[in-house]
């Protein structure tokens, strides 16, 4: 199981982010890669939409606790956060490969805890496929099931 | 523009001359509900952007998308609800609003932006 298993609690074909990159106070750049498994895939890609939710396991991973019982729910998974906005979003590409590493970057914008604002952008190499800003909530004890 | 979920799509459309109405229904174990999430499947958000489009594809729209205005997420939807949604269209081909609704009510709403014609056809 991917060691990203007690920050996300995304399973399969629904995890997008391979690798966490770079850490700081305000924001996360990762490594994602779109499974060839994932419901959206046909001949070799998706659609660029995908992209929000990249940034949005981006953004989840910048705002995960480090492992402790406060920081997780009754059953003891990652405390599941929510994407409630996405706004301003443009597609440089039309589609994103699969099975190809993506570069992703969440940049906290803004934040008055659960809520969170961020820029994403999702690039592969030097080609820029998508960008915009998404908000956040990050689950509390009251969403626990 | 791909339409995804051609299986979940029910019969008729509803078309009228500003709007189009497609419902949808994904059963438990539809793969948009694998690992998102294994205790709680719930249909990723991404997935009704997918519907918007899927609906207006059903009806002839088949332009790339550009882009999204703003989108927002107001309930999750859960394995075997049936959902409707609605794709607005007006004078400006170029955009296009959209409601995800549900048993109780608005699931999200939002703005597409699809790129211009290229053949310079676009009007208000």
């Amino acid at each position: 199981m991917s060691d990203l298993s007690w920050r996300l609690p995304h399973r399969g074909p629904a995890l997008l982010i391979s690798t966490v990159d770079a850490v700081s106070a305000t924001g996360v750049t990762a490594t994602a890669r779109v499974p060839a498994a994932h419901p959206l895939h046909d001949a070799g890609s998706v659609p660029a939409f995908l992209g929000i939710e990249i940034g949005a396991q981006a953004a989840a991973l910048h705002e995960s606790p480090a492992p402790s019982d406060a920081a997780r729910d009754i059953a003891g998974q990652p405390r599941r956060g929510r994407l409630v906005r996405v706004r301003d979003v443009a597609f440089d590409a039309p589609a994103l490969p699969v099975d190809t590493p993506l570069q992703v970057t969440a940049t906290l914008h803004g934040s008055a805890p659960p809520v969170a604002i961020y820029t994403i952008e999702l690039r592969h190499g030097d080609r820029r496929l998508m960008h915009g800003e998404i908000t956040t909530h990050r689950g509390t004890e009251d969403d626990d099931r | 523009m791909i339409s995804p979920f051609p299986e979940a799509r029910l019969h008729p459309v509803s078309v009228r001359a500003d709007a189009m109405t497609a419902s949808f229904h994904f059963p438990a174990g539809h793969p948009c509900f694998t690992g998102h999430f294994d205790d709680d499947p719930i249909l990723p958000g991404v997935v009704h952007v997918a519907l918007a489009i899927a609906t207006g594809a059903a009806c002839g729209i088949d332009r790339p998308l550009a882009g999204l205005r703003q989108l927002r997420f107001v309930a999750p939807i859960r394995p075997d609800e049936t959902v409707e949604v609605t794709l607005h269209t007006s004078g400006d081909v170029r955009t296009a609003r959209f409601e995800v609704r549900h048993a109780t009510g608005v699931a999200s709403s939002g703005t597409l932006l699809f790129a211009p014609d290229a053949g310079g056809t676009d009007h208000v």
